[in-house]
């Protein structure tokens, strides 16, 4: 036969030399294959079709359909590992458990009774509340290969979903014991122990962790956070460290784990401590103590700041950070001496007066020491100003002053220096100079706080010098912008100047009265109180006696006379009914009777004045809390 | 019998002052219209006279819901020293202003308040990110409260409190829905507390407990106790009563899925004030049920428009929802919270709706009673903080003084002082 077309030469060139029957049979073979083969092409393409609609009834919820199509597709295909997986989420989803139990052992038969089938075995008993089973179905798992730590953690995972803690903490245990090694499942267990309200335990095991892999001290940290949110917890946590940094001097992470803890816990002194020994231990030269002790200046904590920062200045007077920590003893003797000087009495005014001195010869040694440093014109400015308010020490204050503006008079600190020259000037009864000197800033800056401020004080200086126009001109146009801090003191000054001019046409009381204010101000105590007297001897009657009065009564104050001072403030509301001083006058009275004189009863009287007398007062909330407080009211 | 006019000036004198229920010789009226200074503190003063033995009448309607008192000195000493306004009464003026408020053509009442309920909160101990506005309210007042939570539910103690409130909680035993945060230290600490009191009391999950706690305080509401809850404490009370034969509760919270039939399977017969709900079972979602319509949408959330009006009831023949409603004003600021407001068509008939936003069919403030006792349940979270969310610092009632979403709150803690009368309805 001869094979004429391409297509039979193709066939004559695949059967070579066979017989017709061999060739026969070999045809009726292939084709039998190639149908079986289309057939379970078409049978895969409808198990698929099947297994994509049960898959989207069971997530579209409709379970009731998706069920019976997974149970026949596993039938048909029962080694199929997808479908296993999605009948099994069925019946749980469902909450059918016994058939999810049968599902698991129907596999269990075809692969054996591994770790993983068993573990979910096991949490199928305990959602269908067979919880003893349950157990005995996860040790089960255990037993398949008590060896290898994939069994426990399988076992683990099944028992933490089932939140059953305290029994996953048994399990891992039971692991490490079976396997001689203690230092598995740190991470796990450390996560149990916190979960069950047990951080000394689970402190161990995170400090294990950390021991064993130093970078881990940050991922342990956000996990000690998630079960330290109670103080209790942070101090067992806390005895658990410190043991540890007994035991290991010389771990770094332990000790800046501990003072973490600590600060967590506001224990300042024990955390400046471990910051101490960090700071030697990996001779940091300062820099951690000077971190530390920033941070708890911040908090308010000084002592402890101050510690730190003399720490540094002992231990390493040439290191990089000492200049700095110098400059931060300093500033924090002077936050602490403003928080006490708040406080009011004599105690603290004592105590205030020695914190501000040793700020001083903080800042003073700085200077000395570090004459280069860029922070000079801020630590004299600051230095000027104790001078000035505290020390009474106009002139050298005055001579630091210029000193900046000569040397740094490009600095921000010179600005500020330009101002307080103008308030020594003041002090010191140099009008003319003081005007200068703020009219010359208030030109150069023209808006923001300091030139707002500097516009104030031209407006005083007018005020003191009796040209009242000029003074009124200006506060009208401070008042008018109310968000800064001066509107306030410029309307009462506005106020002032209305109220109280006349009888003559020199405005005689209120030019006496402004000299007693500027009096007042150079703390001339003495002098003002000699102007007060003689504005009250000449003008009793005048509408400036009600203000002189209340002058009067806080220089007798600021002279340390203080029944004089209590007596001249009760004056008021006897002698000036209608005046706006009567309830600040109480207030001041009721102040000295709380705190100088200790005379609980009087204070109380002074303050229910304030609320029955006057219910519209600003201070009448103040006077309350105040009775509150005095009567032992838990307010 | 001839009388002398002397005589019966007398008489008619102790005729009007056996008719008049506390005016005495001199007495004071705490005013609680527009010109109280501080209607919050006037609350807790009224407690305090009452806790010292002296009986108020509260002036139902008149001048925002008045106090009476006498004038004794401490009295004008407290009210004072706590900022609270009040005008004082010759007798005459008194007998006046009684006359005044009984008055047949007037929807005015006296209450009489003689005895101060003992308050219970349900707050858990732990301090959680959010702020519960009863207790700032009752704290602020100066009102005196224990806080109890599940153990002290369970040990029966429900029973030594008149008045009960919950707020912020979540009795289906979800956390709130809070679970965004599940990774947040107290997340972690509320499931585990919850946990571990679950176990306690026997029972395996944490739903099954809030459930145990809602049945107990249904019983104590039964028994004549009376319970005031706000936000969520509100419709997650009634989900979970209606839930008891199903579980409700998302695998994420309790580890097992709800039940498929959980819908078919709700009891509403059980329920308090809701009926036709249907919870929320997606666990990402921070909703309970459709019993919430939750907060305006985006375009609309804006707290000058948010408003609800109070209803006016009769202050002699409803005097219940009466004195619930006191206020300086009708209209009320809205606030969001995780329960905003009631769908109107999922609340029972015959609850008494007291106060609603208008043209939204939703119901703000409701009151109902069960067997001897009543609850009401008052949607939202902070009356003056529109948008109260998680982590937000308390809201300072110093700051809101005359708030009349915190008085609502506030009416609730003096109504069960009120002497207990025969219904006249």
């Amino acid at each position: 036969m001869k094979l004429t077309t391409g297509k039979h030469n193709i066939k004559a060139s695949f059967w070579p030399n066979i017989g017709d029957t061999v060739r026969l049979a070999l045809l009726i073979l292939l084709s039998i294959t190639l149908a079986t083969t289309t057939l379970a092409q078409q049978s895969d393409a409808d198990m698929t079709a099947r297994f994509q609609l049960a898959d989207s009834y069971l997530r579209s919820g409709q379970y009731d359909r998706a069920i019976p199509l997974l149970q026949d597709l596993y039938r048909a295909d029962p080694a199929s590992q997808v479908f296993f997986v999605k009948l099994k989420q069925g019946f749980e989803n469902t909450k059918r458990y016994e058939e999810a139990i049968a599902l698991v052992d129907s596999r269990i038969e075809l692969e054996g009774p591994t770790a993983v089938l068993l573990a979910e075995k096991g949490r199928f008993y305990f959602l269908d509340d067979q919880e003893d089973r349950a157990l005995l179905t996860w040790n089960r798992a255990v037993d398949t290969d008590a060896l290898r730590t994939g069994t426990y953690l399988v076992v683990y995972n099944s028992m933490v979903q089932s939140r059953l803690y305290v029994e996953a903490i048994a399990l891992l245990e039971s692991g490490r014991e079976a396997m001689g090694n203690e230092t598995l499942f740190r991470k796990e267990l450390g996560r149990l122990y916190g979960l069950t309200s047990q951080p000394e335990l689970a402190m161990s095991e995170y400090l294990g962790l950390i021991e064993a892999d130093p970078r881990q001290l940050g991922v342990v940290k956000s996990r000690v956070a998630q079960f330290s949110s109670r103080l209790t917890q942070v101090q067992k946590s806390i005895d658990v460290v410190e043991d540890a940094v007994r035991d290991n001097p010389l771990n770094r992470q332990f000790r800046e784990l501990l003072a973490w803890f600590y600060l967590e816990a506001d224990m300042y002194a024990e955390a400046l401590d471990v910051n101490r020994a960090i700071d030697r231990m990996e001779k940091e030269e300062g820099r951690v103590l000077f971190g530390f002790a920033s941070r708890a200046l911040s908090a308010d904590e000084y002592d402890v700041a101050l510690s730190a920062y003399e720490e540094i200045l002992e231990r390493y007077p040439d290191a990089v950070v000492t200049p700095e920590a110098l400059r931060g003893k300093g500033e924090t003797f002077e936050t602490w001496a403003n928080k006490s000087a708040g406080l009011g009495g004599r105690r603290s005014e004592s105590d205030a007066i020695q914190k501000y001195r040793k700020a001083s010869e903080a800042y003073i040694d700085f200077l000395a020491r570090y004459p280069g440093n860029g922070n000079v014109p801020y630590v004299m400015l600051k230095l000027a100003g104790i001078e000035a308010d505290v020390f009474d020490e106009p002139d050298s204050a005055r001579v630091r002053l210029t000193r900046i503006i000569e040397r740094y008079p490009n600095h921000p600190a010179s600005d500020n220096a330009s101002f307080q020259i103008g308030r020594m000037h003041l002090l010191a009864g140099e009008l003319n100079e003081a005007f200068l000197s703020f009219s010359r800033l208030e030109q150069n800056l023209r808006i923001g706080e300091l030139a707002e401020d500097a516009r104030f004080e031209l407006a005083r200086i007018h005020f003191y010098r009796g040209d009242f126009e000029s003074s009124q001109s200006l506060v009208e146009a401070l008042k008018e912008n109310t968000s800064t801090d001066i509107a306030n003191n410029a309307i009462e000054l506005k106020l002032l100047l209305i109220e109280n001019k006349g009888p003559d046409s020199l405005n005689t009381p209120l030019t006496k009265f402004a000299s007693a204010r500027l009096l007042e101000r150079q703390r001339k105590y003495l002098e003002a109180l000699s102007v007060s007297n003689d504005i009250l001897a000449e003008y009793a009657n005048h509408q400036i006696a009600d203000d002189t009065r209340y002058l009067r009564a806080g220089a007798l104050m600021e002279l340390g006379r203080k029944e004089e001072a209590v007596q001249a403030y009760e004056e008021i509301p006897l002698m000036h009914p209608q005046s706006f001083l009567v309830d600040r006058s109480l207030f001041s009275a009721a102040e000295i009777y709380e705190i100088h004189f200790e005379s609980i009863e009087k204070a109380i009287e002074m303050y229910n004045r304030i609320v029955i007398e006057h219910p519209g007062s600003l201070l009448v909330s103040e006077a309350r809390t105040r009775i509150r407080l005095l009567r032992g009211d838990d307010v | 019998m001839m009388f002398k006019p002397g005589k019966i000036v007398a008489i008619c004198t102790l005729l009007l002052s056996m008719q008049s229920p506390n005016a005495s010789a001199q007495d004071l009226i705490v005013p609680m219209d527009e010109s109280q200074s501080n209607h919050l503190k006037a609350y807790g003063v009224t407690f305090w006279v009452l806790q010292g033995g002296t009986e108020v009448d509260w002036l139902l309607n008149y001048r925002g819901g008045s106090f009476l008192m006498p004038a004794l000195p401490e009295i004008q000493q407290e009210l004072r020293v706590r900022g609270v306004s009040f005008e004082m009464l010759g007798g005459a003026d008194a007998a006046r202003v009684i006359a005044d408020v009984e008055r047949d053509d007037s929807n005015t009442a006296i209450i009489r308040l003689e005895k101060t309920p003992r308050i219970a909160v349900y707050a858990p101990k732990q301090t959680l990110p959010w702020d519960d506005a009863v207790l700032l309210a009752l704290t602020y007042a100066e009102v005196p409260y224990d806080v109890v939570y599940d153990d002290d539910v369970m040990e029966g103690k429900l029973a030594d409190y008149d008045w009960l409130h919950l707020h912020h909680e979540d009795f289906t035993g979800q956390y709130g829905k809070f679970y965004s945060y599940r990774s947040l230290p107290w997340y972690i600490e509320q499931q585990r507390n919850a946990e571990e009191t679950a176990r306690r009391h026997g029972f395996r999950k944490v739903s099954h407990l809030k459930l145990a706690v809602v049945e107990t305080i249904k019983s104590y509401v039964g028994n004549g106790g009376f319970l005031f809850a706000m936000c969520s404490g509100t419709d997650t009370f009634d989900i979970a009563l209606a839930a008891h034969q199903t579980d409700i509760v998302p695998a994420e919270y309790d580890g097992d899925p709800i039940n498929t039939d959980a819908i078919a399977r709700l009891d509403y017969e059980n329920t308090f004030a809701f009926r036709d709900f249907r919870p929320s079972f997606n666990a990402g979602e921070y909703e309970h049920s459709d019993i919430d319509v939750g907060p305006p949408p985006a375009q609309l959330r804006n707290p000058a428009l948010d408003f609800f009006t109070l209803f006016e009831f009769s202050a002699k023949w409803d005097p219940v929802p009466a004195m619930l409603t006191q206020n300086h004003v009708a209209t009320v600021k809205g606030f969001i919270g995780q329960t905003t407001a009631f769908a109107k068509d999922k609340v029972k008939p015959g609850v008494v709706v007291m106060a609603e936003a208008p043209g939204r069919d939703q119901v703000r403030y409701l009151h109902g009673s069960f067997g001897q006792g009543t609850y009401t349940f008052y949607s939202g979270h902070d009356p003056e903080d529109y948008q109260h969310l998680v982590d937000d610092p308390p809201t300072d009632l110093n700051l809101h003084k005359k708030s009349p979403g915190y008085r609502l709150i506030l009416n609730n803690v003096l109504f069960p002082a009120a002497r207990k009368k025969k219904q006249k309805t």
